[in-house]
């Protein structure tokens, strides 16, 4: 299967190591003149002035380079999820060939962890290649810009685009998984990626440490701003001009030991202003130094890398969880191009929610269908030449139901969830002996693992099952007829579910077993979405236990 | 005889229309089996269901044994050539080829070798540029060199020109031949199917209307013609499929599995076009009666 996708994917992959090459030679060719000039511009100033003017040579030398590079890397994964996630299923739903792929001899769910892995790997290396020959390249750039906890920058150096294009990618397969065509996915990955790329930097990034404070004495240089207004004169302090080396400040205040702000009458006093500011700024802020210090609440250097593993953390989280949802979407339903456009139930994960068990059928199906095989059926018979075959299991839609085992006494919800049925030739007996054996569900229950009962087959005994792929519930009987009619019921989240079952013979010496479930309470919604696949289960079982039974 | 499908109350639901309802089938081993119906009858729902791409709203299928799309060694067992035999457009036929080994664990490279050989179809050819035809071919090879068990095709000859149509079903004979695959074919075409087919599904508005061996069908089912008559007073063994009355003369199609011996009427034999007429037209005919009680359920 690897090979196979690595088939598919070596034309992108191509494309993207030639774009990779390309930048390495740009950046090989201006990375050593830009060192050299670092080493003899900023490296060698002597005096302060001096230094200014070389930092500014420096800085504004491959000016438009500098910008282009950081774009480069900020777009990187968002290209990634666009060209590489998105089309990665939809463009196989849109021509059509998952009927070929998914036909071959590798299931499903290995072919999207293939598919997806291998995508999900170049993306990083991708990403990553990129970010570390800019991040080397902009290194002397960064070091005398000195603001590693700049918005963007930060986005664009050392190790979260690695992250980003993981997400990227993953929320591109995704949607492309979801939508089923190509366009909706780019444009879903486009928004996705700008949407959370903006809310963690904005509103997660700040918040992942608590930031430390610290408090600094006023001098000269503190760039103070004042504002007279209505209440008065109010002092601030712009962050950009708080020296702690390499920090991230987050706020500056002025304040004195008891964590009281200047009064505007003291500011009156003290900092009389001009026109253009305080009259004598050099008085003003000696006077303020006086009594007040500034409390800085910053993100010291060295939190530095641990955001950067944290924030790759949070983007690689959240790659899984889209991931995850790959995997269960890509379990939904297809059919060919003609029914691409309509919505499919999605079908739940092999797990949850099937804590309990649970089926159910409609009756008008009994009915309607009495004329719709006369051909068929005898004919297929005839062929198979079974003196005991199954002949009908099915099973309808939920839907609300009036008359069920419990009705009058709950006042809640009560919402049918399904019916099912099968009528074969046995023994009556046979089958409610086999039915009600609890121990020896596994047997032809398609959903139970493990089965047990503690106690005799009869009212109030409770019991414990294991459905497949899942933990285990357990279960009560609330009423036994003999021969006739059993019900149990199991507990779910706000409520529980009713299993009714039902034998009787019918006529030509076959039996009809019915098995119905009705939830009560507030989960019903939620089990509902569950039904498909208990009805798929119990409809399978119903026929098992048919056979089963006339093996007997 | 074992079986290679078999359905029980079979059904599956797009929203709330039935592509496919209380479908009960069983279909023999070793058989060409032809699924007919009109468009939209269900066949593509049938198939997509036996080779697991779909999976049943209810009822149970059961493929070879198996659970369809139940894992590799199930997907294994069936080769499926699907409508429009997609192709990935930008591989040549030759990396198709290698696709095939990849995905498949039984695969026969020098099998599909030759056949592409056979075949006149350039390796590097990029099955993008390929005739429909040419599609189909290759479908077929990557569908037959995987050695399944069972092979579902599913309208492949829709959209290939009459000579192209006796190719392909000319390959999938020799195929059948040499491998003793048993093949499901979907069609409307019944012209083409009645050379190759020995079995029989008729499917019309979502349910299965007829399924049995061809030889069978058509030695039980008579064309009567005779003076005019009221068909309900047949014999209870003789069962109308098909009527047609003028103020003289009345024609029937009907099944009867016993000799037709009433000398007032001229029997014919039926051809397989005639029998799939008749049950489709029958189906339409209570169509709309039958719908509006099906739709009370959904």
């Amino acid at each position: 299967m690897i090979r196979f996708a690595w088939l598919q994917f070596r034309m992108q992959a191509a494309i993207a190591a030639g774009a990779l090459a390309i930048v390495a030679v740009v950046l090989a060719v201006t990375g050593p003149s830009l060192v050299h000039l670092y080493d003899t511009t900023v490296a060698a100033c002597s005096s302060q002035h001096a230094c200014s003017d070389a930092t500014t040579t420096f800085t504004d030398t491959d000016g438009p380079l500098q910008v282009f590079l950081d774009f480069l890397v900020l777009l990187g994964p968002l290209l990634i999820g666009m060209f590489w996630g998105a089309p990665l299923v939809s463009r196989e739903f849109e021509t059509g060939t998952f009927r070929l792929a998914w036909t071959q001899g590798v299931s499903r769910s290995r072919w999207l962890a293939v598919k997806l892995g291998l995508g999900a790997l170049a993306s990083m290396l991708a990403a990553g290649l990129l970010s570390l020959m800019v991040t080397w390249w902009s290194s002397d750039l960064d070091l005398v810009s000195a603001d590693p906890f700049d918005p963007l920058g930060f986005g664009v150096r050392d190790l979260v685009p690695v992250g980003y294009a993981a997400f990227a990618f993953t929320l591109g397969a995704a949607a492309g998984l979801f939508f089923r065509r190509m366009l909706p996915a780019m444009l879903t990955a486009l928004a996705g990626y700008a949407a959370v790329r903006e809310i963690v930097t904005r509103w997660m990034r700040p918040y992942l440490f608590s930031p430390s404070r610290k408090s600094l004495p006023i001098t000269a240089a503190s760039p103070l701003s004042f504002k007279s207004g209505s209440t008065g004169i109010t002092v601030y302090e712009n962050t950009k001009g708080v020296s702690i080396p390499d920090a991230w400040i987050y706020s500056v205040k002025i304040a004195d030991n008891a964590g009281h702000a200047p009064t505007a009458s003291f500011l009156n006093r003290a900092c009389p202003l001009g026109n253009y500011g305080p009259l004598n700024p050099r008085d003003c802020s000696a006077r303020l130094a006086a009594r007040f210090h500034q409390l800085v609440t910053f993100q010291p250097a060295s939190r530095y890398w641990p955001l950067q593993w944290y924030e790759l953390a949070i983007f690689l989280g959240l790659a899984v969880v889209l991931g995850g949802l790959c995997f269960w979407w890509i379990r939904r339903p297809v059919s060919g191009p003609g029914h691409l456009t309509s919505r499919h139930e999605p079908r739940p994960p092999a797990s949850r929610a099937r804590a309990v068990e649970l089926t159910r059928l409609a009756p008008a199906i009994q009915s309607s269908r009495s004329g719709c095989h006369a051909a068929s059926v005898r004919e297929t018979i005839a062929t198979a030449g079974g003196a005991c075959r199954v002949q009908h299991a099915g099973a309808g839609l939920p839907g609300t139901w009036p008359a069920g085992p419990y009705p009058a006494r709950h006042q809640g919800t009560v919402m049918n969830l399904f019916e099912c049925e099968a009528t074969f030739e046995a023994d009556p007996d046979a089958v409610w002996k086999l039915w009600t054996d609890v121990a020896r569900w596994p047997e032809w229950d398609v959903s139970k693992e493990i089965a047990q009962l503690d106690g005799p087959f009869e009212a109030g005994v409770r019991g414990w099952a294991r459905q497949r792929g899942n933990l285990g519930g357990s279960f009560t009987i609330t009423a036994v007829d003999a021969l006739r009619r059993w019900v149990s019921e199991c507990p779910v989240p706000l409520g529980k579910v009713v299993f009714e079952h039902t034998l009787e013979p019918v006529a030509g010496g076959r039996v009809r077993v019915v098995k119905r479930a009705e939830v009560l309470g507030g989960a019903a919604p939620l089990l509902l979405l569950f039904a498909p696949r208990m009805r798929r289960d119990t409809a399978e079982s119903l026929a098992a236990l048919g056979r089963q039974a006339c093996h007997q | 005889m074992t079986a290679v499908i078999e359905t029980n109350g079979l059904g599956k639901q797009y929203g709330r229309t039935w592509a496919l309802r209380h479908c009960d089938l069983t279909i023999p081993e070793g058989k060409v089996v032809a699924l007919v119906g009109p468009n939209g009858a269900g066949k593509t729902t049938l198939l997509h269901l036996a080779v697991g791409l779909l999976a049943p709203t209810s009822g149970t299928i059961t493929v070879l044994g198996g659970r369809p799309g139940g894992g590799p060694a199930q997907l294994g067992r069936v080769g499926f050539v699907a409508q429009d035999t997609p192709a990935y457009a930008g591989l040549s036929v030759g990396k198709h080829l290698r696709m095939g080994g990849y995905l498949n664990a039984k695969w026969d490279q020098e099998l599909a070798e030759s056949r592409i050989g056979q075949l006149g179809l350039d390796p590097r050819q990029k099955a993008g540029s390929l005739s429909g035809g040419q599609r189909a071919q290759l479908a077929l090879t990557l569908a037959i060199a995987k050695q399944p068990e069972l092979l579902l095709l599913d309208e492949p000859l829709a959209s290939l020109d009459p000579l192209a149509r006796r190719e392909f079903l000319q390959g999938l004979m020799e195929i059948v031949a040499r491998h003793g695959v048993s093949v499901v074919l979907s069609s409307h075409l019944i012209a083409d199917l009645e050379r190759v087919c020995d079995y029989i599904v008729i499917i019309v508005a979502s349910q299965v209307r007829l399924a049995g061996e061809v030889s069978g069908l058509l030695a039980s089912h008579h064309r009567l013609s005779g003076p005019r008559r009221d068909p309900r007073t047949l014999p209870a063994s003789q069962h109308v499929i098909e009527e047609s009355h003028t103020d003289k003369q009345s024609t029937l199609l009907v099944r009867a599995n016993e000799p037709i011996l009433d000398p007032a009427w001229t029997v014919k034999r039926v051809t397989l076009d005639d029998l799939v007429l008749a049950y489709m037209s029958q189906a339409r005919d209570l169509g709309p009666a039958r719908r509006s009680a099906l739709g009370v359920v959904s």
